[in-house]
């Protein structure tokens, strides 16, 4: 329906056209209103070719039919509005009350005033006492002014609430109608002064790869967005009380800016203006629809199903041939040791999953990992110390510990007290894990998941004691830190590799392969971008996976 | 033992001390070295001076009692910039423990200018939820804080009658001690297409070079170097005192220069010692 | 039984995993409004497992000081401050017989006092020691062992000179006139460590974090499909 509306207004407008070319106008063609892919489902775009030569004065706004909305959204519900007049009733009778005697004392103030000047001239003994009176009349009206300036206050801020201007419905429409001329058309705020940018030249669809990519059809065609509009501000425009301030500048308002509603209708129009001259043209009806999908997402949607299957496949890969290389990671094979000197000096091992909640995936990593250390110790029969600082990763921590005893047929040995709580605040943690380390001596510290500025603090105390330190973490800046300080440090990507290595199950490991096949792929796309780069040639298909569009 | 055995052996008691010393004197007796700014923090400077009295900025203060040496000297400076140009700030926190600092900060700063809540200023505080809240203000800074710090309805303010999304708004700058930046930048930041800039403890610093360098942040201010370097162009560009970032400088540059010329005595030492033994078994 | 232990909570995992994953796609308000939700159990989850965390805080320090474990008199320290920071906050009575405000939200009511003068200045001293550990961690670690180390080393002290004002001092004192070259500072450490930060840190920061991301992913999908068990506390 609507396309034979836009058919039918082409051929008015090329019939129309060769008669208004003599006009300076510029004149829009085949326009059309689309609805733009977007999150909150309140765009709308407008698309138009010009004909004729647009210059600097030229003019375009897109006005857009809202009385309703408007009147909607500053609508009071009835128990609103009759709250709102209670108070403002009740802040009334209060205003009223002292501004009699407000007057009265600024008036007498005043007279004493008149009275004082010519005492001081006269220089009447009386003066001082005359000046006494006046400051203790200033002092009341100051008084009173204070307390009216407090209720005007109280006033006006129950007359706009959150949510709404204090017009009623009917006095909004009125107020809707008279302020826009008897038209219930307002310009759209992203398109009021849509002049030219700085170049002179108008924003085409060419320009918008984010809703047509890269090389759309037309590419010439002008596109706007319409996401709001803007209205004067009610709120601006006392009128229903007597001492409203008379500062209001009324030659220029000030405007708010409404949102379009998604899956609403709205009438659009395009204004084209130079100078006196005005051209209308009516665009019918759109509506901003919420997308199901995000547009904007395809490149992340390919990759992450493209990476989510190859390493499923490596993993179906692995399934059969389970006899894989995986390179030595040197932290991993010291877990041993580590475990085993502790064994040797009947000292403890301190074991840490990071400061983060369990939302995040190198705590997951850590408990994993933990997993398997405990197995280990449950063989080798030392004491695993747990300090936590999330109480939810505490609960998965002792249900992993205890799994891991149970399977390793050492439930006796399991201590649920090793593993508590401490506090939630870092450096409340941190001193209190600084202080097992000091007192019990623990022979093996493991430092995995995410650290904060605590890193070093723990690291550098751990070395004080002299414990072998296995250090694992993807907090970047934290790295050095635990470089320099502790034994091992399993960096990145190997903290999230050690549970597949300590278990060597070969599906576990068929992802790490996985990855490394994403990575490899990477890796080319880097190339071959770069080298695209480097010899100037336009792939722009390339460059539109990696983009966010 | 000698001096090699006790340099390699040096109680750290002894190095502890010594840092002491090195901060407490630059900081009662300054010697004032002069300091230069880097382009990564003019890349902010230069961004927030091209703005335009009326124009608004968001300004995130993400960090707590522990970084404020190295981070509230920055929100200061950013803050007397934009009132000196008339640049609407609106300032808020995703750190439960952050609106006490901030308060400090553009209370002080606004007394100085005389400048007046809700009309050239907003201080929202702290709403629970980081990303969350985030994407709540890419829709709507007063449905997601539907108050300021002081109990104000936003809705209501003069500041927010034309202004009301992160689109809106001309320029984004977060202060963060933790890891804050990359949520600015991939949910406000690139969602709104605003130009944003980050300012973090010197030692997170590094990890924002990759968005430096793909123009996800305009500039970068590390730690309180970052902080005197604006502390620096501000005052040089509108006479603003400078701050106490300034003031530590001194104090940091006398640590790091013990800090280097001990790590070169360390390693002669440990060098000498190598050959020591060397020759030792040599002789065995 | 063995159903609810083993499968059940892979078959959940899948499911959330599958459409929380679907979610992000999907920007509709219902989709959004499921966020939200889940969200809040994650809340009131959280909240039922403090009540554990501080009923596990309460009885390893309990145990400690029943039994005499070396150190006992810390864990004392640890009850007794827990127990009055959570009297002063909880206990609607008034504490003005101490000079305090009768508000207990008031920065002058005993909780904040304490939070005030108390705590905050003991994380900002655990803050500062920072400092001294990184002074003795260099001087301590900072060897040239190998070719890497030398390379941590030399580059670690060009950026810890190059980041402060006497970098900036060292290289305008040593500006020389150098012909068609102009003027050329010769120890210019800001430039070096420039460098340092914007190709080599870079680059490398590049790396580490596209692997990291990846073996995210990794992660991700052996949790969602039920390969990686570890964290149920389930076997292999």
């Amino acid at each position: 329906m609507r396309s034979y509306v836009l058919l039918l207004g082409l051929l008015t407008f090329m019939l129309v056209v060769p008669g208004m070319a003599a006009a300076a106008l510029p004149v829009p063609t085949e326009i059309e209103v689309i609805d733009v892919p977007n999150d909150d489902g309140a765009s709308l775009g407008v698309l138009w070719f010009w004909r004729g030569e647009t210059s600097e004065d030229t003019r375009v706004t897109i006005e857009i039919e809202v009385a309703r909305d408007i009147i909607d959204e500053y609508a009071l519900t009835v128990d609103e509005a009759d709250k709102l007049q209670r108070e403002r009733e009740a802040l009334r009778g209060k205003l009223e009350s002292i501004l009699p005697a407000m007057y009265e004392a600024l008036q007498a103030a005043g007279e004493i005033q008149a009275r004082l000047q010519v005492a001081e001239a006269n220089k009447d003994p009386d003066t001082n006492q005359i000046r006494r009176e006046y400051w203790s009349r200033q002092r009341e009206y100051n008084r009173l002014h204070a307390q009216r300036e407090k209720l005007w206050e109280g006033f006006l801020s129950r007359t706009t609430t959150h949510k709404t201007g204090y017009l009623d419905r009917q006095q909004t429409a009125d107020y809707i109608v008279a302020t826009l001329n008897n038209s219930p058309w307002v310009a759209c705020s992203d398109v009021e002064d849509a002049k030219v940018d700085m170049d002179g030249n108008w924003p085409t669809k060419g320009e918008q790869t984010g809703y047509f990519g890269q090389d759309p059809p037309e590419a010439d065609k002008v596109f706007y967005k319409v996401s709001s509009f803007r209205v004067l501000n009610p709120a601006k425009f006392a009128g229903t009380f007597t001492d409203a301030p008379d500062d209001i500048d009324y030659s220029a308002p000030e405007k708010i800016q409404l949102k379009l509603h998604p899956n609403t209708a709205y009438n659009l129009r395009l204004v084209v203006s130079e100078g006196d001259e005005q051209a209308i043209y009516e665009l019918g009806g759109g509506t901003g629809r919420v997308n199901f999908f995000n547009v904007s997402l395809v490149n992340n949607l390919i990759f992450a199903v493209g990476f989510g299957i190859i390493i499923l496949v490596a993993i179906m890969l692995a399934r059969r041939n389970p006899n894989m290389f995986i390179r030595r990671i040197s932290g991993l094979e010291a877990v041993d040791e580590a475990i085993g000197r502790a064994t040797e000096m009947g000292k403890p091992v301190l074991y840490l999953c990071g400061l983060d909640p369990l939302s995040t995936l190198s705590t997951l990593a850590a408990i994993n990992i933990l997993g398997r250390v405990a197995r280990r110790i449950a063989d080798y029969d030392s004491d695993l110390v747990v300090p936590q600082r999330d109480p939810v990763v505490l609960t998965v921590a002792q249900e992993v510990v205890r799994e891991a005893y149970i399977d390793q047929g050492r439930p006796d040995a399991y201590k649920e007290d090793n593993i508590f709580f401490v506090t939630d605040d870092q450096f409340s943690f941190t001193a209190t894990t600084c202080a097992i380390m000091m007192r019990d001596k623990p022979a093996a510290n493991f430092f995995m998941g995410y650290y904060y500025a605590e890193s070093l603090l723990l690291a550098e105390t751990g070395a004080a004691t002299g414990a072998i330190q296995i250090a694992g973490t993807d907090a970047l800046h934290q790295l050095p830190f635990f470089i320099t300080t502790c034994d091992y440090t399993l960096i990145g990507e190997e903290l999230y590799a050690a549970s597949a290595y300590l278990s060597r199950e070969p599906l576990l490991l068929g992802s790490l392969k996985g990855q490394d096949l994403g990575k490899a792929l990477i890796m080319l796309l880097i190339v071959v971008q770069s080298l695209l780069f480097a010899i100037n040639a336009d792939w722009n298909w390339l460059k539109m996976l990696v983009e966010p569009l | 033992m000698d001096f090699v055995e006790t340099i390699l052996n040096l109680d750290r008691r002894i190095i502890y001390t010594i840092v002491a010393l090195l901060v407490l004197i630059p900081l009662i007796k300054p010697f004032s070295l002069p300091i230069k700014p880097t382009p990564e923090v003019i890349g902010i400077f230069r961004e927030i001076d091209k703005l335009e009295a009326g124009d608004n900025i968001l300004i995130a203060a993400d960090f707590d009692p522990a970084s404020k040496p190295e981070l509230m000297p920055m929100l200061e400076a950013v803050l007397a910039h934009c009132f000196e140009r008339g640049i609407k700030p609106h300032v808020l926190t995703l750190w439960p423990s952050g609106p006490g600092l901030a308060q400090q900060a553009i209370e002080r700063q606004a007394e100085k200018y005389d400048k007046k809540s809700g009309i050239d200023y907003c201080f929202l505080g702290f709403r629970y939820g980081n990303v969350a809240v985030i994407l709540g203000i890419v829709s709507s800074i007063t449905d997601t804080f539907t108050t300021d710090y002081y109990g104000t309805p936003t809705r209501n303010m003069q500041i927010y009658q034309d202004v009301d999304a992160v689109r809106d708004m001309d320029y984004i700058l977060d202060i963060a001690a933790g890891a804050t930046v990359e949520g600015w930048v991939v949910y406000a930041a690139e969602k709104a297409g605003v130009k944003m800039g980050a300012s973090c403890t010197a030692v997170s610093a590094t990890a924002y070079y990759p968005l430096l360098q793909a123009d996800q942040i305009t500039g970068l201010s590390g730690g309180m170097k970052g902080s005197a370097e604006y502390e620096t162009l501000l005052s040089g560009k509108y006479g603003v005192p400078k701050g106490d970032a300034t003031k530590g400088m001194d104090a940091q540059s006398a640590v790091h220069v013990f800090i280097v010329l001990s790590i070169i005595l360390a390693n002669v030492c440990y060098f000498i010692s190598l050959k020591r033994e060397d020759e030792e078994r040599r002789r065995a | 039984m063995l159903f609810f232990k083993r499968q059940w909570p892979i078959i959940i995992a899948f499911v959330m995993g599958i459409v929380m994953w679907a979610r992000f796609y999907i920007p509709t308000e219902q989709s959004q409004t499921l966020q939200d939700e889940f969200m809040r159990w994650a809340r009131i989850l959280f909240g039922f497992a403090a009540m554990l965390g501080i009923l596990s805080l309460l009885h390893h320090h309990w145990n400690k000081i029943k039994l005499k474990r070396p150190g006992f008199g810390f864990s004392v320290v640890t009850l007794v401050a827990f127990v009055i920071m959570a009297l002063t906050g909880l206990l609607p009575v008034s504490w003005t017989w101490l000079g305090f405000a009768d508000n207990l939200r008031s920065s002058n009511g005993p909780h904040m006092y304490l939070f005030e003068h108390m705590f905050v200045p003991m994380q900002a001293t655990m803050f500062s020691v920072l400092a001294f550990f990184i002074a003795s961690a260099a001087f301590r670690a900072f060897r040239a062992r190998s070719i890497e180390a030398t390379a941590l080393l030399i580059a670690g002290c060009v950026i810890m000179i190059g980041r402060v004002p006497v970098g900036d001092w060292l290289a305008s004192v040593t500006t020389v006139e150098m012909g068609s070259w102009g003027a050329r500072s010769l120890i210019n450490f800001p430039y070096v460590t420039d460098w340092l930060l914007n190709i080599p840190n870079a680059a490398a920061q590049r790396g580490i974090i596209l692997g990291v991301i990846l073996s995210q992913i990794a992660i991700s999908v052996r949790i969602i499909f039920g390969i990686e068990r570890t964290y149920m506390g389930g076997g292999d």
